[in-house]
């Protein structure tokens, strides 16, 4: 039995071994970039302005999805997607939208704080965030479709609007 | 050992840079116009992104592990799924070929013309696993036995979800070491008909000519099917060793021809709304021949004969409240006869009559209650009104059982929580309580499963009948036996294309009912059990998918049960050394090592082939041989390993709906017989069929209204 087990174990090890550069089932970035873009499509920013900045907090993979995007897409408005790193958080305050990675999840009190009611869109990565601040966070459903929760309370003190459209496909958060 | 590690470990390589290279020749979509999808579109899309054929296999919701729908690899147990398409390709037979391939199952031969089956190397036959048709009970009340071989309507299947552990904390009693959920196709999958016709030859007998069928609608709110199998079969061409009245007189005699397996199931619903209504009659008739005297050939005929009904009603309080109450009514009379002496028929009578009520809240997405309780009494009887029991006739044995079961499904970020437990109280035989807990966790390819369950299973109507004491025959209560699994898996998805799982388990088995043949008697023996692992790697593409898997089990660290076990038998009731070389690790009937290879192939819009390669080490099992002075003794055999496989070849022709399957089953010919599991039982093992050929046409009529 001992040896079955180490065999199993040594089997697994070498599967990894082998198999770490090849594409698997995991959080794919492009699709969180998809959601993100069509919040810009469907969500009313209250200011005008020549560019919509996207500023992530944390140093996560969708930074190359967004990139990419910029590359090619602007704003249905006609703007153009600026993508900024966050490494200081008093740096939000030009932001848009601000994507707070999961990683730097434990953050979301002191982004609350700094923006208050500035007009940026606060989306977190990590679910139950719209609880606690943000106004949109993701999260995976159970046969991996991915969803996403809109604190409408959190929206409204912002001056934001949301279309009816976005709304019937979020979860509510409040 | 090592050399079956080699050979998964080699195969897990060659499919892993197999998939590596494939995957570059995926064309990415254009990110400009992926950009412009639909609020609707993005409504389907994946976290990880378009799914492969294998992500939209796996991540199907499926219900048996929890009554929550969770997708297979956060399930709180060890799941097996099954789809029709891998049924339909593999032109499996019946039940057997389907289940055979899943890790830790196996067959094997009762003694008394039933072909049970076997999980991680226990003998599950008489109530241990729990075999359910769109969530209808299958296992007959009376023994809680499940027969297996040309039954149930193989075409009719939509899926099949197995839990290869325990499933009492929501099942109850007869799903202590497994659970087989067998979901047929619902009026708007039919919507409209099929007709399927096989025809099987063995080398020297008619193998099975069966006829499956099928109608069903969905019409707004209304919606009603009818499926089903009937027809007639062989179990095997070859011969069997027969015994004699006496000891002086044994033959082989062959089963071509004389080994009826001949189903006749149907399962019809109405559904209107929230509430249906289902009826399932089954009537499989076997017969085996097993004695021979003066007088000529006797065999002996068992056939099901069970009428169930089941009326629910399904009322969405709210978003988050549902509740399900049911009704559940089983007429069982099971019949074994001596066809050459039909004075000597044993007509039981089983009836079930249940009610339940369920109740599913959602506190968030997160957090989610499904809680119940049942209430059923069980009665048996025979067609004297009278049954036998080990110390008078009574006219009929009846006990009732309430249970009530709660379970609680927490999805945390840092794991999923799964906690449920059942208590049921017996007015036979007292209390039970089995509880569980689970986590499960998916971190990107990784998967991780640590699963804990008690489970139990209640003596059977027969159990109670012919239940003693002790294994000398003491008058006294028989008792349910208990059961503690404790599970690990491990899964890893090699690529967007295969998924590769490791499960380890521990089957510790208390006061285990077993079936003394010798005294007629059932007992609780004093504890039995198994270990082992079990290894799956699965590739699905579009153009076919690869299954491979391992099975390992021992009870070199378990306390051996004498009577399962390969070194001591009884017979009278005495134990007897079994005096051959076996194997301490290794129980009666099943192997302890056991390998899988199954691939389906779609070689053209209208063709795909089908093949599968099952090897087994070793078995054990008592036989009978004839001594020089012409009288039969018994003697433990050892089967050596035996290497089977089948073919099939599946061509949609240029009629709609018209499809022509053919292939041969047992390729090699392989001589294997189903060998029986319990040390007491004197009876031979059964052999299975030579080389088969099999042909099956079926027509596919959809309505040309659309599904609704």
């Amino acid at each position: 039995m001992r040896r079955t087990v180490t065999l199993t174990i040594l089997m697994l090890l070498g599967i990894i071994g082998i198999s770490h550069k090849s594409h698997a089932q995991e959080k794919d970035y492009r699709t969180q970039v998809l959601f993100l873009y069509n919040f810009i499509k469907y969500i009313s920013w209250p200011s005008p302005a020549n560019q919509f900045v996207i500023g992530v907090v944390g140093d996560s993979p969708i930074l190359d999805e967004l990139h990419k995007l910029a590359g090619i897409r602007k704003t249905p408005d006609g703007k153009t997607i600026i993508i900024k790193v966050i490494e200081n958080m008093n740096a939000v305050y030009d932001c848009n939208m601000i994507y707070l990675s999961d990683m730097r999840s434990k953050d979301i009190i002191k982004l609350v704080s700094i923006i208050q009611l500035q007009p940026a869109l606060i989306v977190a990565e990590r679910d139950g965030l719209a609880k606690k601040g943000a106004e949109i966070n993701f999260f995976i459903q159970d046969d991996d479709k991915l969803g996403f929760s809109i604190s409408r309370k959190n929206i409204e003190g912002k001056k934001l609007k949301v279309s009816g459209e976005l709304l019937r496909l979020a979860e509510l958060a409040d | 050992m090592k050399k079956v590690s080699s050979v998964f470990f080699l195969l897990f390589i060659y499919l892993t840079l197999h998939a590596q290279q494939d995957s570059l020749k995926i064309k990415i979509d254009s990110l400009y116009q992926y950009y412009d999808m639909s609020l609707e579109e993005l409504s389907h899309v994946k976290a990880s992104g378009v799914s492969s054929e294998l992500e939209t296999f796996i991540n199907s919701l499926i219900t048996v592990a929890s009554q929550k729908a969770i997708s297979t690899r956060e399930s709180p147990s060890a799941i097996s799924l099954i789809s029709e398409e891998d049924i339909k390709k593999s032109g499996a037979r019946d039940l057997i070929d389907v289940l055979r391939l899943v890790p830790g199952f196996d067959f094997a031969y009762d003694g008394s013309n039933t072909i049970g089956i076997g999980i991680r190397g226990n003998w599950a036959n008489e109530g241990k696993v729990l075999l359910q048709v769109d969530g209808v009970q299958m296992n007959e009340i009376f023994s809680g036995a499940t027969q297996f071989g040309n039954n149930f309507p193989i075409a009719s299947i939509s899926r099949i979800e197995i839990i290869r552990g325990p499933g009492s904390a929501i099942y109850g009693g007869f799903a202590e070491l497994g659970v087989i959920n067998i979901i047929t196709k619902n009026p708007d999958e039919l919507n409209g008909g099929y007709i399927t016709g096989t025809f099987g030859q063995m080398q020297h007998g008619s193998a099975r000519r069966t006829l499956n069928l099928g109608i069903g609608k969905k019409v707004k709110a209304f919606e009603f099917s009818l499926t089903g199998v009937m027809g007639e079969g062989n179990r095997s061409d070859r011969t069997a060793f027969v015994r004699g009245v006496s000891t002086t007189i044994s033959s082989r005699e062959t089963m071509a021809n004389n080994s009826a397996t001949n189903p006749f199931f149907w399962n019809g619903k109405i559904g209107y709304k929230g509430f249906s209504l289902r009826l399932i009659y089954d009537n499989y008739k076997t017969d085996v021949l097993t004695l021979t005297d003066e007088s000529g050939k006797r065999f002996l005929s068992r056939y099901t004969n069970a009428l169930s009904a089941e009326a629910k009603y399904t009322w969405k309080a709210s978003d988050k409240l549902s509740l399900t109450p049911s009704l559940f009514l089983t007429w069982q009379s099971p019949g074994v006869s001596n066809l050459s002496d039909s004075l000597n028929l044993i007509q039981d009578r089983g009836h079930r009559f249940q009610s339940s009520v369920t109740a599913a809240y959602d506190f968030s997405r997160k957090i989610n209650m499904v809680t119940g309780a049942t209430y059923f009494t069980d009665i048996g009887t025979n067609d004297a009104d009278s049954i036998t029991t080990i110390s008078n006739y009574v006219s009929s044995i009846q006990y009732h059982t309430y249970a009530l079961f709660s379970q609680l499904t927490i999805k945390h970020r840092i794991a999923n929580i799964v906690l449920g437990a059942r208590y049921e109280n017996n007015s036979e035989f007292g209390d039970a309580f089995v509880p569980r807990i689970a986590f499960t966790k998916r971190v990107d390819r990784f998967h991780l499963k640590l699963l804990y369950s008690n489970s139990f299973r209640s003596p059977s109507i027969q159990n109670i009948a012919r239940g003693v004491a002790n294994t000398s025959g003491a008058i006294g209560s028989i008792g349910p036996e208990h059961t503690r699994v404790a599970e690990i898996e491990l899964g890893y998805q090699l690529t967007r294309d295969i998924l590769t799982t490791a499960n380890f388990f521990n089957t510790s088995i208390k006061d285990p009912i077993v079936y003394i043949s010798d005294l007629n008697l059932y007992t609780n023996f004093d504890k039995s059990g198994s270990q082992g692992v079990e290894l799956e790697a699965r590739m699905k593409k579009r153009w076919g998918s690869i299954t491979a898997n391992y099975s390992f089990y021992t009870v070199a660290n378990q306390t051996r049960l004498q009577i399962y076990s390969t070194q001591q038998y009884i017979q009278g009731d005495t134990l007897q050394p079994s005096g051959g070389d076996a194997s301490k690790s290794t129980l009666l009937a099943f192997p302890a090592h056991k390998i899988t290879l199954t691939a389906n192939v779609t070689l053209s819009k209208s063709l795909s082939i089908s093949s599968s390669i099952l090897w087994n080490s070793k078995r054990y099992g008592y036989d009978f041989q004839t001594s020089d002075q012409g009288t039969y003794e018994i003697y433990l055999k050892e089967d050596a390993p035996k290497l089977m496989s089948n073919i099939f070849l599946t061509w949609s022709s240029p009629v709609k709906g018209l499809d022509l399957g053919a292939g041969v089953f047992n390729l090699f010919n392989t001589r294997y017989n189903y060998m029986v599991p319990v040390g007491s039982r004197t009876a031979a093992p059964l052999p299975s069929g030579s080389r088969e050929y099999t042909i099956r046409l079926s027509f596919l009529l959809k309505s040309k209204t659309p599904q609704s």
